[in-house]
């Protein structure tokens, strides 16, 4: 049996990973989609993991909801992000600051 | 009787709105209006003065109007009936209708001859108000309107560039004295609670002796009131140092000189202290101030006149040194006698101020006495009025103004004010000097001036002498009986038991006074001066040179137009540049706003700089806010 810890532990270093990509990432707003995808896996990760030990079910069935919205949001995030680069050229993260004061 | 009041104080005022109304018709319209409204309150004014004296009524103060009534005070109109003012407005009113009489024929060429009308009527309603008013606001609000009326009237001649100085120079003057009366006004307020005359004099020992502090000096209150409205009539009344503007004022009309700066409004700070005479009376120090006030005022700018040359301004300082001599009186507790003179002065003046326009007009506005000479030959009817008017201006034994000086005189030398006393009798040798100035330069001597009109002037003219000769010559001997005995002023102002005392040895009536006077110093005075100006002014017989410094001095009027003119406006300008330059643009405009704007520049400038617009940065902050918040709750809980 593996311990609970192990699973909390793997979920934190996806989630530290995923913020990681969001801080460092200097490139590539595709890459940012990606991570937040992972944030939410690592959630869900979380969500099952606890679910499963305190054998609550409403957890494990929330992650479904989740992913239904996770998967609508990367479809928006994708569209946004098509048609980003059909007015600006580019999908770089550092061309994209024109909200600053 | 009351309703007789209203009558004589509204009738001018009723006169102005119709005259406003009919300004633009014809003159004779506004000569019936001005003239009939003037005449109704004369009359009326001698019939309540009749009816006064003859039921022996006793002083009526009664609100007619309330405008606002609040617990804390309340704001009314109301009359004030006792013989004092009765007295009092029918020499407002009986000047002012021969002055109205007279302007017919005097303005007859001017193109603005209504507008003339409208504010010399609205001049008497005011001047009226004053005098009838029971109440410190309603004298305010008269003391102010008689200013602007006067403001308007020297201003008359709207084109004349030293007539638009003058008066500005005299609203401005009076708007210092008026500090004084409107915070005068303002203490009697909080020291009694009321306005109210009557109520303020049943109060008035509450306050004796009850102190005010003002920035941790203790000063009496009653003195500190007394004081402040001593310098609103200082200012009205033309008492040193506020008097610069009387003589600069001579620029309107001459009949506004006469009616205004002589006879009524010029007096009505002397009528409103002695109005005011049971708080004076209790105010001895005040009372020793304003009696040197006066005493300096009637023998230095006396002395001003003799070195004048215009005819009127000779006049305007003669007005400013008889002034005094009732200022001096008010101080020495003699209020009826200060307001003895003020009748006596009020009709000899306007008379001599009528005689003076007359010879104005004749010799086409020239007034300056070294152009004009030998007119006794083509005016003898004024000739005679400014010789009566004269003689009662120097006090020539029998005529008006010898009982009223005199006996201001004789009394302040009964009383031991031996500088004051002094002042004043020499007072009487410069009287007689500058008059006789005017008299011989005028009336005898060569003609200068070749486009004269060498024939008498209308007979408009000439009624309001003949008439007013009369009171100038022989009022004095008429009231001086009454007067002296307590009937005339009983009532309303404090007797003068002490003078009688000094009088009672040897003078009965006015006319043991008359004998009397033959063995005083005055009289003395009065002839030494008499033969000094018939020598040195009518036969040029010798020749005397002022001092040099002395007459510099005289010439330029004590500085005082200088102080005003020049030093004042100078001072007030680099005062007024230094703030502005200092606290206006330095501190306010540069300091306090420029600088919060640069400050909140920077300030988001450096903000700024925190707002990449990158997204990972956003996230970041974020992030570690909501880390930080976490930490933070964990600590506390």
């Amino acid at each position: 049996m593996i311990p609970i810890s192990y699973y909390l532990i793997l979920s934190t270093i996806i989630f530290a990973i995923s913020i990681a990509g969001i801080f460092l990432n200097r490139k590539n707003i595709l890459v940012l989609l990606m991570s937040l995808e992972l944030m939410f896996l690592s959630v869900n990760f979380n969500l099952i993991t606890l679910g499963n030990y305190l054998g609550d079910l409403t957890g494990q069935v929330f992650v479904f909801f989740v992913l239904t919205v996770v998967a609508a949001e990367s479809a928006i995030g994708l569209a946004l992000l098509i048609v980003l680069f059909r007015n600006k050229k580019t999908i770089d993260v550092d061309d994209l600051s024109e909200l600053k004061g | 009787m009351i309703y007789l009041a209203l009558i004589l104080l509204l009738a001018p005022l009723i006169g102005t709105l119709l005259l406003l109304y009919t300004q633009n018709n014809s003159k004779r319209l506004s000569i019936f209006i001005s003239n009939a409204s003037i005449l109704i309150s004369f009359f009326v004014s001698i019939y309540l003065l009749f009816l006064y004296f003859s039921h022996n009524y006793l002083p009526v103060s009664q609100d007619v109007l309330v405008f606002a009534d609040t617990k804390l005070y309340s704001l009314s109109f109301g009359l004030y009936i006792d013989s004092l003012s009765l007295v009092m407005s029918t020499v407002v009113t009986s000047v002012s209708f021969l002055v109205h009489y007279y302007s017919i024929s005097y303005m007859k060429d001017e193109s603005s001859f209504n507008r003339f009308f409208i504010y010399t009527n609205f001049f008497t309603f005011s001047m009226l108000l004053i005098v009838l008013s029971n109440n410190f606001f309603q004298l305010f609000i008269g003391w102010e309107l008689v200013g602007l009326s006067s403001y308007l009237l020297i201003g008359f001649w709207t084109s004349k560039e030293s007539a638009i100085k003058a008066n500005y120079k005299a609203f401005l003057v009076n708007r210092v004295g008026d500090i004084g009366l409107l915070l005068g006004l303002c203490l009697v307020f909080v020291a009694y609670g009321t306005t109210n005359y009557t109520e303020v004099f049943n109060l008035k020992d509450t306050i004796n002796n009850s102190e005010l502090d003002i920035f941790g000096t203790s000063f009496n209150l009653l003195s500190s009131i007394c004081l402040l409205l001593f310098v609103g009539a200082m200012a009205k009344s033309a008492q040193v140092p506020l008097h610069f503007w009387l003589p600069d004022s001579m620029e309107g009309p001459t009949p506004i000189s006469a009616l205004i700066h002589a006879a009524t409004m010029v007096t009505a700070g002397i009528y409103m202290v002695a109005r005011l005479s049971p708080l004076y009376v209790l105010a001895e120090d005040v009372s020793i101030f304003i009696l040197y006030v006066g005493s300096v005022t009637a023998f230095f700018l006396g002395l001003v006149a003799l070195v004048q040359n215009d005819i009127k301004r000779i006049i305007a300082y003669s007005t400013i040194s008889q002034l005094g001599y009732m200022t001096a009186a008010l101080g020495a507790s003699l209020y009826s006698l200060a307001i003895f003179h003020l009748i006596t002065h009020a009709f000899f003046k306007a008379l001599l101020f009528l005689c003076a326009g007359s010879i104005i007009i004749k010799c086409h506005h020239e007034q300056d006495i070294r152009k004009i000479g030998g007119l006794r030959k083509f005016m003898p009817i004024t000739y005679l009025a400014f010789l009566y008017a004269s003689l009662s201006l120097i006090g020539f034994p029998l005529t008006s103004g010898f009982y009223s000086k005199e006996v201001i005189i004789d009394a302040i030398g009964y009383y031991n004010h031996t500088i004051p006393y002094t002042m004043l009798l020499a007072g009487i040798f410069i009287t007689t000097l500058y008059t006789s100035k005017i008299f011989f330069k005028v009336f005898f001597g060569e003609c200068t001036l070749h486009d004269r009109n060498e024939k008498e002037n209308d007979k408009e003219m000439l009624v309001p002498l003949f008439i007013l000769t009369a009171p100038s010559v022989f009022l004095g001997l008429f009231i001086f009986d009454s007067l002296l005995s307590g009937t005339l002023f009983g009532g309303s102002l404090m007797s003068n038991t002490v003078v009688l005392d000094f009088y009672n040895n040897y003078v009965i009536n006015s006319l043991y006074f008359f004998l009397h006077s033959f063995m005083t110093i005055n009289f003395f005075i009065l002839l030494i001066a008499l033969i000094f100006s018939y020598y040195y002014y009518y036969k040029k017989s010798f020749n005397i040179s002022i001092p040099n410094f002395l007459s510099i001095i005289l010439k330029n009027e004590y500085g005082f137009n200088n102080l005003s003119t020049k030093f004042i406006p100078k001072f007030q300008n680099s005062l007024t540049k230094y703030l502005w330059k200092n606290i206006d643009i330095l501190t306010i405009d540069n300091g306090l706003i420029n600088n919060t704007s640069l400050m909140f520049d920077k300030i988001s400038n450096k903000v700024r700089k925190f707002h990449t617009g990158y997204i990972y940065h956003y996230s970041l902050t974020i992030i570690s806010a909501l880390i930080l918040i976490l930490l933070i709750i964990r600590i506390r809980y």
